[in-house]
């Protein structure tokens, strides 16, 4: 555990040292405002949840070009080869990277508490349950692309193929459904499975299903599985 | 305190290391000395644990790097041919990083970063980021990085590769100070420096050892016969003659003399192994009035004697 935090917070150390975490907060924030004057300030029935909803889309572009450089780079700067030659397990490392990336996850989300705070102080209707439960499905389904993006970086030693391919991971697990209803079948159901927003959807509402909890861990599995896997395999090539 | 046994290699079909065993015993510094491709680096990344053997055996300390990966990689400091640094961290907060990730102990670690700071000269940068430093003190931030945990192997790839003239030299100093509390194993393709710093070389050509000893016996053993230059004043033509005649000469070669307007002829001379024949060509030559001028032994530098392995070997392979 002691690798595992080493690791995380060189992550996050660097995220501000350098102007990413800077760029990345300033154009979320700018988008969240933007979401909550168009379904909050200036509409008709102003809706939080809609809002939340809104910034888990966002997610789906944010989360790959947040991950992308994460092993990537250091495969190219060779800084890789310091962290393999180090006595540090590659589940170490990959851990260590995907809590780095976490932690500064659910900064962002605590930038974002400011809206429904807002909304309760003017007096809107509000519901402190389902809040609560719309940000626990917001950690989760952050966590899930973080994982997955985390996996796409060590695809590739450039950052911009590793940011490619996770933004086809998160965005597919968006739209799985489209295609899930007019197949039909078995194959729909996986499909329908698949898509993130249906999952996301109870949390909105209120409900803590295991079922989702098991799909988002799921996810979060498999992406630091696959991470660690192609950082085992490559040795071997 | 280092063994290769039998260590192999590839990468797909390509070639990395074939069959290379080799030993390292504590104290010593070995330079790995071949050209670009040779295999150095890879042998070094097996050593450090980066790459895994596919077949062999690599012991450090009498640990198996495969098996107690974490024990070995303790005892090691690595520095890549291209040193791995964050250039978005200070200098400082780098060798931190490395310590911890080196399982120095929390309370020790302070310790460790100011003395690697001191001894590399870089605790005026210390607060700086490592993105703003020019090669030579990246390098040095390498090296302390390399030594923060006092490991008792240091595996220095190319090491001087990339640094101007006065850089390169201090380098050489460095290495040489860190010498007395390390095994170093290095690897260069430059002979002179390997012949500067090392004990003992291990030649590599094409994934294989070629030679392994000290680096003056390797250069006496691979001469096959002394080789003498000399200047004689006197008609080329028969000066030559009268040198091909004497006992023990295997090859005289006719060169160009030496110096503006000089007088007379000069020869290399190659004698049969074992044989003296400096005496026997002063009486001769004396004999057949043709003063000897110079008299001089060539001793084959670690240079030649590299291209004459590596010619070798390909003779071989093609044969």
């Amino acid at each position: 555990m002691g690798k595992v935090w080493t690791v995380a917070r060189r992550e996050l150390g660097s995220y501000f040292t350098s102007p990413t975490a800077y760029v990345l907060l300033a154009v979320f924030a700018a988008i969240c405002g933007y979401f909550f004057v168009t379904l909050v300030v200036v509409s008709s029935a102003p809706d939080v949840s809609g809002l939340l909803g809104n910034v888990a889309l966002l997610f789906v572009f944010i989360a790959p070009v947040w991950t992308m450089r994460l092993l990537s780079e250091e495969r190219r700067a060779g800084t890789e080869e310091l962290i393999l030659t180090s006595p540090v397990s590659p589940w170490q490392w990959v851990a260590g990277k995907f809590l780095g990336t976490l932690v500064l996850y659910l900064a962002f989300l605590v930038v974002t508490l400011v809206y429904p705070l807002a909304v309760w102080h003017y007096g809107g209707s509000f519901d402190w349950h389902a809040m609560l439960t719309t940000y626990l499905g917001l950690v989760l389904l952050g966590a899930a692309f973080l994982s997955l993006g985390l996996w796409a970086s060590s695809l590739s030693d450039n950052p911009v193929v590793a940011g490619m391919i996770g933004f086809g991971f998160t965005l597919l697990l968006w739209l799985a459904d489209w295609l899930g209803g007019s197949v039909g079948g078995r194959l729909g159901d996986v499909l329908n499975y698949l898509a993130v927003y249906r999952h996301l959807w109870d949390f909105v509402r209120g409900v803590i299903d295991t079922q989702h909890l098991i799909y988002f861990g799921s996810l979060i599995f498999a992406g630091l599985f696959f991470a660690v896997r192609s950082i085992e395999a490559r040795r071997w090539t | 305190m280092i063994r290769f046994e039998h260590v192999t290699k590839r990468y797909g079909p390509r070639r990395g290391v074939e069959d290379v065993s080799f030993e390292v015993r504590r104290g010593e510094i070995v330079g790995l000395l071949g050209p670009n491709g040779a295999g150095k680096t890879t042998t070094l990344r097996l050593l450090t644990g980066y790459l895994p053997p596919m077949s062999g055996r690599i012991l450090v300390d009498g640990l198996d790097i495969e098996e107690e990966p974490f024990a070995v990689r303790r005892r090691i400091g690595y520095l890549p041919d291209n040193p791995p640094l964050y250039p978005e961290m200070t200098v400082r907060a780098y060798l931190h990083f490395a310590a911890a990730l080196r399982d120095v102990p929390g309370r020790l670690r302070a310790a460790r970063v100011d003395a690697a700071l001191e001894r590399f000269g870089l605790g005026d940068v210390a607060g700086r980021l490592i993105g703003r430093l020019s090669r030579g003190y990246r390098q040095r931030v390498g090296l302390a990085q390399a030594v923060v945990h006092d490991p008792d192997v240091l595996v220095l790839d190319e090491p001087t590769v990339g640094l101007d003239p006065r850089q390169v030299s201090e380098m050489r100093e460095t290495i040489r100070s860190l010498a007395r509390d390390h095994t170093i194993v290095f690897s260069s393709h430059i002979l002179s420096e390997v012949q500067a710093l090392c004990e003992r070389v291990v030649i590599l050509h094409e994934g294989r050892v070629v030679a392994e000893d000290r680096p003056e016996t390797l250069a006496r053993a691979l001469e096959s016969g002394e080789t003498l230059f000399l200047e004689v004043a006197a008609d080329a033509e028969r000066a030559e003659a009268v040198l091909r005649a004497v006992p023990g000469v295997a090859s005289v070669t006719r060169l160009k003399p030496r110096g503006a307007g000089a007088a007379g002829a000069a020869f290399r001379v190659q004698a049969e192994p074992g044989r003296d024949v400096r005496e026997d060509l002063f009486y001769r030559l004396a004999d057949a009035r043709m003063p000897l001028l110079t008299l001089q032994r060539d001793t084959m530098s670690l240079e030649e004697v590299f291209l004459k392995l590596t010619q070798e070997e390909e003779a071989a392979a093609r044969g």
